[in-house]
């Protein structure tokens, strides 16, 4: 998760937290401070929990890990840039290794 | 051989991350669903209009799937272009059923 979308998050969470409690502070005063128990939650309050809930799914998309792509070979050209092909046993043959090559190298080399 | 083997045998697919991918969304789809539960919850949303704001909800987050996380090109990401529209897209019901009520009757003074 990158700082960004962590800050979106907690402020997102911070939101709903103040939206929640104000809901049931209104509600609370419904009760027992009104006779007219039918009125609805203030717009306000509506307001801070959807944009709460939209910046903590934007906070959450934000910090999820990248999508890998789902086609074979691009897969196999990420892995590789890795150093992690799934081919890598057929790039390092020893049958195949020149070993009077590798000695004459050696020799000039120390040279 | 009908034309979609064909197609999978010359472009063959990793499913190494496919299924990584899967994970992913099916993470997003349960957080963000339960959030989706608490502001229901809030809202005193009842009967059809919680599950309404459910998958309103569910499409939001589609889309913001769509486009910043596939980056307007799902079939690049996924097996088809439908699996970030409707793919996981009731997983988290049972979620936010859960958490709707316990906020629906929390918020309740």
């Amino acid at each position: 998760m990158s700082f960004i979308s962590t800050a979106i998050t907690v402020f997102a969470l911070l939101l709903l937290f103040h939206a929640g409690y104000s809901a049931y502070e209104f509600s609370h005063y419904l009760k027992h401070l009104t006779v007219n128990s039918n009125a609805t939650l203030p717009i306000d309050i509506i307001t801070e929990t959807i944009v709460a809930t939209g910046l903590f799914a934007l906070g959450q998309v934000l910090g999820a890990d990248k999508l890998r792509p789902v086609s074979f070979a691009k897969w196999a050209k990420g892995l590789e840039r890795e150093g992690k092909s799934p081919f890598s046993f057929l790039e390092r043959r020893p049958g195949y290794m020149n070993v009077t090559k590798l000695r004459e190298e050696y020799a000039s080399t120390k040279k | 051989m009908d034309e979609k083997e064909r197609k999978q045998a010359i472009y063959p697919i990793s499913t190494e991350s496919l299924q990584q991918n899967g994970k992913n969304v099916y993470y997003i789809r349960s957080v963000t669903s339960t959030i989706f539960g608490v502001s229901a919850g809030i809202l005193g949303l009842e009967s059809y209009y919680g599950f309404l704001f459910y998958f309103a909800g569910t499409a939001f987050v589609s889309l913001l799937l769509f486009l910043l996380l596939a980056r307007g090109q799902p079939t690049e990401y996924f097996a088809s272009a439908n699996d970030i529209w409707i793919g996981n897209a009731l997983t988290g019901l049972s979620s936010f059923v859960l958490t709707w009520t316990l906020f629906y009757g929390l918020v309740d003074a």
